[in-house]
């Protein structure tokens, strides 16, 4: 490729660095894009005129790359929210199991009938066997294992 | 819609996109450009429907970016598949309505 190529090129490619030069992150994945879209078309045999036409004015190519980032933005929060309701849900329902374990571990009846040390005590077998204290503190854990699972995930898929 | 259908039939990049919306759609849609595609692309993938892997080009030395649909791009795919043959079986009747009139 000729040099009048690589700066007509690069001429388009400063514009559009400009335009964008407040947002770093927009920039790199654009400045990264438009270099595909250059070379992809090189490689079809496309000439550059025919790209810059379709790219059209680097203010507009910017402007358009915005408005498609502030959706991006709104859909991003949108998921962000959902996720963070979804992690406090789980969190509440941790904490009102492990609290319920508790408030029903302290007014849980001994298992006998009589006095501790009486000659007539009398153990009563429960009908389940589990208390229902230790039955809600391990459902309080299986949820604050699955909370802390989908906060890694989500912290991960970003 | 119409990129969800064109990434679900393939692994593509984003100059192919292009070339496939302006050979098969150019005529309805008019000519595609990287400045409307791209920002739709970029919110897709951020939506989750699509993912990207980027791979070095053999043939310039550089990179594509590739795009494929992800499990819930296929889902949303199909509620839009649904969607749209409703739409054009409710067109249509009006359209069939419309003609039995004026003949």
């Amino acid at each position: 490729m000729s040099n009048k190529y690589f700066h007509r090129r690069n001429t388009y490619i400063n514009q559009v660095k400009k335009q964008l030069s407040d947002s770093p992150g927009l920039l790199k994945r654009v400045l990264r894009d438009l270099n595909e879209i250059f070379d992809s078309a090189e490689e079809h045999g496309e000439s550059l005129e025919t790209v810059i036409y379709r790219l059209g004015d680097p203010k507009e190519f910017c402007a358009g790359i915005r408005a498609g980032a502030e959706g991006e933005k709104s859909v991003e929060s949108k998921t962000s929210q959902k996720s963070h309701r979804i992690t406090i849900g789980l969190g509440v329902i941790t904490a009102a199991l492990i609290i319920s374990a508790k408030i029903f571990k302290a007014f849980q009846h001994d298992d006998y009938i009589g006095g501790a040390d009486a000659m007539t005590q009398i153990k009563v077998f429960p009908f389940m066997p589990f208390t229902i204290s230790a039955g809600l503190f391990v459902a309080g854990l299986f949820f604050l294992v699955a909370t802390v699972s989908f906060y890694i995930l989500k912290q991960k898929k970003r | 819609m119409v990129l969800l259908c064109l990434i679900a039939q393939h692994e593509t990049y984003g100059y192919e996109i292009i070339s496939q919306l302006n050979t098969t759609g150019g005529k309805i849609f008019g000519n595609a450009k990287e400045g409307t595609i791209y920002p739709i692309l970029y919110r897709l993938e951020a939506a989750g429907y699509i993912q990207s892997r980027l791979a070095s080009s053999t043939l310039n030395g550089g990179s594509k970016k590739y795009y494929n649909l992800t499990e819930s791009g296929h889902l949303m795919l199909q509620e839009l598949l649904v969607f749209w043959n409703d739409f054009v079986g409710c067109v249509n009747n009006f359209v069939a309505s419309t003609k039995k009139n004026e003949v």
